[in-house]
């Protein structure tokens, strides 16, 4: 799931996006309201976590010019404003949920996960496809009662894929959400990783779920019998 | 006038010096002249001393003692008015400028004669009580007005008995009207010499800084369409030489940037024409006339190769582009090489395979080294590409990983078309083409894959070498730190 933290503080900044990309989120960083808003028209992200007060445009003035233009991308504020006041004009400009500083990381993780579920098929935390799980808190896989280890880049790529059970997903799509901004032109490079996950998936003899749609992408689907 | 004062300040280096020079000019001036001042006037007083001096014993040879008796005759002609009795007195103030000063006193202090201006002086008891002790005295005095009249006061003696003191004087009216013309003409001549070194000074600094001011010039001349030129070098070796070299240095390395940046964007456009080119053709094609759905399919399936060629090729001229920044973060994470070639080599299995490539992984060891598992996995597969595009079917390709001593190695090797010598050397230029025939039937390559695959691994402080022998195949060499410093 791919995540765009708008936070000019030069500490809280390069925190969150380490914070986030611990639990295998791919993040991009930005500093200034200007390049928020280029970036959040250009990238498709699955959230915007937004500060208020920037320098140049302002997080409401960002949340405010993207749903006027049909964005649909959850927004968490995530701001030093945390008057009520404050509180229902954010959320009355569109965002989704709101959190004021000082907050614990916990919470924003935990919040993070709940609004990216809103988007999916499914409201449970724990992600299933047939006999395949992934619990999104502990960020544990598991096949049936088999526990699979998985590392950063293949977590996250089995997360977008159970996010979208059946569908055809071309590599751009899985490299638009799966990487971060300095990683994106590396689709090249997803078909490697595809490969990481059959055999981890499949390493107890289970059939294979993940099928190679030729010209096209992938497809998480029951297996061909 | 309020323009003028944002203009001059803060002061330009021309002012500034020219301020300075004036400055310690003036300064020199002032201290020659107030030591040559204070020379002239104690030399004039003593001149003076010695003029009243001569005049005292010219005076004094008309005095004589005869039987006790002091007897006076005026040699010199100074003592008209030289008044018998000492008791006659002048009730006015007398001008001491005009007229002789000169008074005669016995032994004993009493006054015997005095000239009339005399009177009017304020004589201290030293310049009578010193001589009667044989000590010479003089001194300057002053008369009621407070002008000023410098004194000289010696004992008569005869057969070595002192019988009178004569005092001589002299106003000092002259000397300081003389005194204060020169203090006035020192200080026009002064100043006339002071604009003089300003204008001078500045005229110099103006000289001094012509050379600077002609090389802004050409070097503000030069931009970015004219880069081949250069500023003058001048022959001395100074700090304006130093200047122009250091100009032309950084000229230099603009220059080959700049050609750099424009061969890169020449390659790189021409790269990214060539498949709207293939694109334009097929479409222009499927557009002369009906076609069946077979047709359309495969022209629309030609289309897709391109497409996504040209999506390879951008990423690639992206991925470059940052690193040239140096805007990349490389991530530092164990990464199990022999995984990634094995990974890669499956993945390009059915490419050889479907050229008759037969395709060999051996990496029976795990080797782990810190770095980004994306690239790294990059690097494989553009080798791994590289070798199955130049091997000819029936070919050999063969992916080696192995740990030597603290190095991660990594060997690709083929039995393809090799690469003749001459080409070696520039192989990982980007978009270099050392068959650019071949390169273009080759497919899928956008002449940037050696040249990613080196940007990577020295990223990860390693290296990347080739050998060749054509007709017989290429091996390529990547070295990678077992535990990579930290970048």
């Amino acid at each position: 799931m791919r995540l765009l933290v708008v936070e000019d503080h030069p500490e809280l900044g390069p925190d969150l996006k380490k914070g986030l990309e611990h639990c295998h989120y791919a993040v991009d960083l930005v500093t200034t309201g200007e390049d928020a808003l280029a970036l959040g028209f250009e990238v498709p992200y699955d959230l915007i976590i937004l500060d208020i007060l920037l320098p140049g445009l302002d997080g409401r003035e960002i949340c405010r010019q993207l749903r006027e233009q049909r964005y649909a991308v959850p927004i968490l504020f995530l701001t030093a404003l945390g008057e009520v006041e404050d509180r229902v004009r954010g959320l009355d400009l569109g965002a989704d949920d709101y959190l004021a500083k000082p907050f614990a990381f916990r919470e924003l993780e935990a919040r993070v996960r709940a609004l990216l579920r809103r988007e999916g098929p499914t409201r449970s935390p724990v992600l299933q496809f047939l006999d395949l799980t992934l619990d999104t808190r502990t960020h544990e896989a598991s096949r049936g009662e088999r526990v699979i280890t998985l590392s950063s880049k293949e977590y996250a790529l089995l997360e977008f894929l159970l996010r979208h059970p059946r569908q055809v997903l071309s590599r751009g799509m899985i490299a638009d959400h799966v990487w971060d901004d300095d990683a994106e032109h590396l689709s090249n490079v997803i078909d490697v990783y595809i490969r990481y996950l059959r055999t981890k998936l499949c390493a107890g003899g289970e059939p294979d779920v993940i099928h190679t749609i030729r010209h096209s992408g992938y497809q998480l689907k029951e297996p061909t019998s | 006038m309020n323009a003028l004062i944002p203009r001059l300040w803060p002061l330009g280096i021309r002012l500034q010096l020219m301020l300075w020079y004036t400055g310690v000019f003036a300064a020199l001036l002032l201290f020659t002249g107030a030591f040559f001042y204070q020379h002239l006037e104690h030399s004039l007083e003593a001149s003076l001393d010695t003029t009243l001096e001569i005049r005292a014993q010219q005076i004094a040879g008309g005095i004589t003692l005869v039987g006790g008796t002091i007897t006076v005759r005026d040699v010199t002609g100074d003592l008209p008015g030289f008044d018998a009795n000492p008791n006659d007195q002048h009730p006015s103030p007398v001008d001491v400028n005009n007229g002789a000063l000169v008074r005669l006193l016995d032994a004993h202090g009493r006054l015997l004669h005095q000239t009339p201006a005399f009177g009017a002086l304020r004589v201290p008891a030293e310049s009578i009580t010193h001589p009667l002790q044989s000590t010479p005295w003089q001194g300057t005095v002053t008369n009621s007005d407070g002008q000023e009249v410098r004194l000289v006061s010696r004992a008569l003696t005869e057969n070595g008995q002192l019988f009178a003191v004569i005092q001589v004087g002299e106003s000092l009216a002259q000397l300081h009207a003389l005194l204060h013309d020169l203090v006035g003409e020192l200080l026009v001549v002064g100043l006339l010499v002071l604009l003089a070194c300003a204008v001078g000074s500045y005229w110099l600094a103006a000289r001094a800084f012509a050379p600077i001011q002609r090389l802004a010039q050409t070097a503000r001349s030069i931009k970015a369409g004219n880069l081949h030129r250069r500023v003058t070098v001048p022959p001395a070796h100074d700090e304006v030489q130093y200047l122009a070299l250091t100009l032309n240095e950084m000229i230099d390395s603009l220059d080959q940037a700049f050609s750099r940046q424009r061969r890169f964007v020449a390659d790189a456009s021409h790269e990214l024409r060539t498949p709207v080119a293939v694109i334009r053709n097929k479409t222009d094609v499927a557009l002369l006339g009906a076609r069946t759905q077979q047709d359309y399919i495969t022209v629309l399936q030609g289309i897709n190769a391109e497409a996504e060629r040209l999506g390879h090729l951008i990423s690639d001229l992206l991925a470059l582009a940052r690193g040239d920044e140096g805007r990349t973060q490389f991530e530092r994470e164990p990464v199990r090489l022999d995984l990634v070639a094995g990974a890669v080599a499956a993945n390009a299995e059915l490419l050889a395979a479907e050229r008759g490539i037969t395709l060999e992984v051996q990496a029976p060891r795990p080797v782990t080294i810190l770095g980004d598992e994306a690239r790294l996995i990059q690097v494989v597969m553009n080798l791994l590409e590289n070798a199955v595009r130049y091997t000819n079917p029936g070919g050999r390709v063969t992916v080696t990983v192995e740990a030597q001593q603290d190095q991660a190695l990594l060997l690709v090797r083929d039995t393809g078309i090799g690469i003749a010598p001459e080409h070696l050397p520039h192989l990982f230029e980007r978009f270099y083409r050392a068959d650019p025939a071949r390169r273009r039937t080759g497919g899928g390559s956008s002449g940037l894959g050696l040249a990613i695959v080196e940007w990577i691994v020295c990223a990860h402080g390693g290296t990347v070498a080739v050998e060749s022998r054509v007709g017989r195949g290429s091996s390529f060499t990547v070295t990678l730190p077992l535990t990579p410093p930290v970048a």
